[in-house]
């Protein structure tokens, strides 16, 4: 297939028979490359019983192919000076690696052996059990999670977001070698896959490259398609937990819509006037950004809590725009919900003043700027867009739509999407009865 | 460098009348800087009655100073799109800003003020302390903190700054007002305790001529060593300690000693050998034998914290209870292993390979290049360091990794710490 090159040149893309998309950025400032595979898979295809098997299998692609044995993928990477990682979502499954420019056939070996080839042994795969419920066990260490997961598991009546990521514990000590396996098998195949790299190469010698790679897979059965529509929520829902902890949580989450619509860009911006920018594109950016926000202000300022957020992430089904605060010693729940829809309500009927529409733009372009530093986050953005917008120059075109949105937009979708019917509203209440905190008496010695 | 990390990193040094120190770096990859002053006010410098005062002064520099009122520094610093930081470590405080490149002017300016002329302002004060103890009950709550703070409390003597965090306690933030901070400001902040740097997309003649623009003329205060004003360390006895908390799932282990200084002969191989240990492939040896191999815990690695004075070297894991006197005995047998016979010739090799090949990772960012500058300034490494590191790497052998990793990595010195559910 013909090498697809944008009309500014930023990268070029092209699909291989087989199905699998390539994405290709050259960047000559350093002796460096990164190496994404996204694979269309993550926490949305999942059924209960086996939540949690897209991550679980995640791990399992370190564990050994054909031309790989245990170990050696990181071994091979590690040795290089390289790093390497991967990482599961609601929306996909994605493994990259950053290592010297001249180490790119090994890269690609790696990535050509993990997507047929991974044998996911029956011992390695119980070894690998209790890392994964482990995994959940940290998360479980801190009352966000347990808030967050309440939450989550409510907004949705039908769709698969309500089940997150990582698995409750039952599915994590069910499922067995051949749920993983199936799932490999299921999802892993070049036409559910994209390749994104960016650094310095040389793109049609690294295609060639690619083809060699690559060529020789097959195309397998489209995956299915995920055919669940969430019903419209009709009155708000609201969720208390009550475990030991240190102090309250509230979180106020709304449907939103995905990340393709034409509202997503205002609702960044939305998000970013209420709680500060951070980059929708990549990670990364500056910290400390924010601080003139309306609820650091209102909430930070005004000694209702000492950390809150708001956040719209682009996704491929419709999400969530959500609000987290950890509130101060002392303080309940309802005052922080109240004083954060009052800023709502500000923005609902009066909208933005000029100034800080601008102010909070310049803060996005910024952030996004400083999240594209390096070819590894380059990487991920390019892969990030082709798989949430559907189109890998939304890398570019979708901050430059964050600059079009006027007051009259945030107004609107504030007014669309932050109603009471499409709110789910969560209180983290500490319940410290016999809770114990201190130190064990007689330390032994070892 | 030329052949590893390309032209990534040529820092310039000038060093100002007044004792202030300019580093510079240029990068011109993204167009943004980070500007970033490096204070020798940690908390190091706190008297026995004033811990978190570092902390605290640290965190109140943007809560108003002379020309710029809190709320008129956020909004301006938003209007650019400028993120600025304060990180307050043992040894030095960071206070940073970063931005894009056209900014660069005034960024200084804003770093100069916030340097040089806070004002403290009392009802200010009191609202960072609530938001403080909040942070603190929070803190209390997470196992990981915990872990770390009585670990420190047991391998440290209790006159060392590193034997608690830099935060101070709830009471020590309830007790410091704001006069003690401000005094804290004088005493510590000046130009010869200063290193400012400049890494990104601006040339050494702006860097230059802002950085006397705004910082020339700031007097100095007094010279001292950081590492001067440690405390003597002895090592601990071998000890394990647990903290109950009910509510968690997870235990968090610490397990380590306190090593040496950053200026030592055997840091490099000691260096080396945590490498090995705790880093490496998939988190060294601590990683494949705990996590890969025996399935315990989703975590397992090993830092060395050389910088002034015993720094410490600790292996951290998270851990379900039930499986915890396996994971500590594996670490244990871990340890005693490499003690034994060192790295293998494979992994020795590897080991050179792995840390010369990622120079060029690291210094891609302007962060990852201002953190090299900065260990280079701190530690007198000469601006020549990144063209001798791959020797100074190259020539350790077996026998010296081996030898350093004996005489600093004592199993009868190791203190275990673990916060957790109650077994």
């Amino acid at each position: 297939m013909a090498l697809e090159t944008t009309a500014a040149s930023s990268f070029s893309q092209t699909t291989l028979d087989n199905g699998l998309r390539v994405i290709l950025r050259e960047v000559r400032e350093r002796p460096l490359v990164a190496v994404w595979m996204w694979y269309r898979v993550g926490g949305r295809n999942e059924l209960p019983g086996t939540t949690g098997v897209s991550h679980w299998v995640e791990h399992m692609l370190f564990k050994g192919g054909k031309r790989f044995g245990k170990g050696e993928i990181t071994k091979e990477i590690s040795r290089r000076g390289g790093a390497l990682n991967a990482f599961t979502w609601i929306d996909c499954t994605a493994y990259f690696q950053t290592l010297p420019a001249d180490e790119v056939d090994l890269a690609l070996a790696i990535e050509s052996d993990r997507i047929y080839d991974t044998r996911i042994e029956p011992e390695e795969a119980e070894a690998e059990r209790t890392v994964v419920i482990s995994e959940r066990e940290g998360s479980e260490n801190y009352p966000e999670f347990w808030l967050r997961e309440e939450v989550q598991a409510v907004v949705w009546r039908e769709h698969p977001y309500r089940l997150g990521v990582i698995g409750p514990k039952s599915d994590l000590r069910a499922m067995t070698r051949d749920d993983l396996y199936a799932h490999y098998k299921r999802y892993y195949m070049t036409n559910n896959a994209t390749l994104v790299m960016a650094g310095d190469f040389q793109t049609q010698a690294l295609l060639d490259k690619i083809h060699a790679e690559f060529d020789g897979h097959p195309a397998g059965p489209p995956p299915p398609e995920l055919n669940i529509e969430e019903q419209p929520q009709t009155g708000e829902r609201r969720v208390i937990v009550r475990r030991p902890g240190p102090t309250h949580y509230v979180m106020l989450a709304y449907h939103a819509p995905q990340a393709s619509h034409p509202d997503a860009a205002p609702l960044v911006v939305l998000s970013s006037v209420l709680g500060g920018a951070s980059s929708p594109i990549a990670w990364g950016g500056a910290r400390g950004l924010g601080r003139s926000s309306r609820l650091y202000r209102a909430l930070i300022d005004g000694e209702i809590a000492s950390g809150v957020s708001a956040g719209y992430d682009l996704t491929l089904d419709p999400y969530l725009f959500a609000f987290d605060a950890t509130l101060r010693n002392g303080v309940e729940p309802q005052r922080a919900e109240a004083a954060i829809l009052h800023e709502v309500e500000r923005i609902q009927r009066e909208g933005v003043p000029a100034d800080e529409l601008a102010r909070t733009k310049r803060q996005l372009h910024a952030q996004v700027v400083y999240s594209l530093e390096g070819v590894t986050n380059q990487g991920f953005a390019l892969g990030l867009m082709d798989l949430v917008a559907r189109d890998p120059a939304a890398w570019q075109t979708f901050p430059e739509a964050l600059q079009r949105v006027t007051s009259d937009d945030l107004q609107r979708v504030a007014n669309t999407y932050l109603v009471e019917q499409q709110r789910t509203s969560g209180w983290f209440i500490p319940h410290n009865d016999g809770h114990t905190n201190n130190e064990r008496p007689n330390g032994r010695s070892a | 460098m030329a052949t590893l990390a390309g032209s990534a990193l040529r820092p310039e040094r000038f060093p100002f009348k007044n004792g202030l120190v300019l580093l510079h770096n240029r990068a011109a990859a993204n167009p943004s800087v980070v500007v970033r002053a490096l204070v020798r006010a940690g908390a190091s410098r706190e008297t026995p009655g004033d811990h978190g005062v570092a902390s605290l002064t640290g965190r109140m520099l943007r809560q108003g100073t002379e020309h710029i009122a809190k709320n008129q520094l956020a909004e301006e610093l938003d209007g650019m799109g400028a993120g600025l930081s304060v990180d307050v470590g043992y040894g030095l405080v960071a206070v940073s800003i970063k931005c894009l490149s056209g900014d660069f002017p005034r960024a200084m300016e804003i770093l100069a003020e916030l340097v040089r002329r806070p004002t403290f302002p009392a009802e200010e004060l009191e609202r960072l302390r609530g938001q403080v103890l909040t942070d603190l009950k929070e803190m209390d709550d997470n196992t990981r903190v915990v872990a770390d703070r009585t670990w420190r409390a047991l391998a440290y003597p209790s006159t060392h700054p590193y034997s608690r965090l830099t935060v101070g306690s709830a009471a020590d933030v309830q007790a410091a007002d704001r006069d003690e901070l401000s005094a804290f400001h004088t005493a510590w902040y000046g130009p010869n305790q200063t290193t400012l740097m400049v890494v990104g997309d601006v040339i050494f003649d702006e860097a230059a001529a802002a950085t006397d623009r705004h910082f020339a003329d700031w007097a100095g205060v007094r010279i001292e060593r950081v590492a001067s004003s440690l405390p003597a360390s002895d090592l601990p006895a071998r000890q394990v300690r647990a903290h109950d908390m009910t509510g968690k799932t997870q235990g968090d282990l610490v397990i380590g000693l306190p090593t040496i200084d950053r200026t030592a002969p055997d840091y490099y191989a000691l260096s080396f050998a945590n490498h090995i240990l705790g880093r490496m492939y998939f988190m060294g040896r601590f990683g494949e034998k705990v996590r890969d191999e025996q399935g315990l815990a989703y975590y397992a690695y090993s830092e060395l914290h050389a910088s002034y004075g015993r720094g410490p070297w600790t292996v951290r894991a998270g851990v379900n209870p039930r499986n915890l006197d396996r994971a500590i005995a594996s670490i244990h047998a871990e340890l005693q292993r490499f003690l034994d016979d060192g790295p293998t010739d494979a992994e020795q090799a590897d080991g050179v390979r792995s840390l010369l090949g990622s120079l060029p990772r690291q210094l891609e960012t302007n962060e990852g290049a201002a953190a090299v500058m900065s260990e280079i300034e701190l530690y007198d490494l000469g601006l020549d360091y990144l063209e001798r590191y791959p020797s100074i790497v190259r020539s350790l052998t077996r026998e010296q990794v081996t030898e350093a990793a004996r005489r600093w990595l004592t199993p009868e010195h190791l203190v275990t710490a673990v916060a957790g559910p109650p077994r």
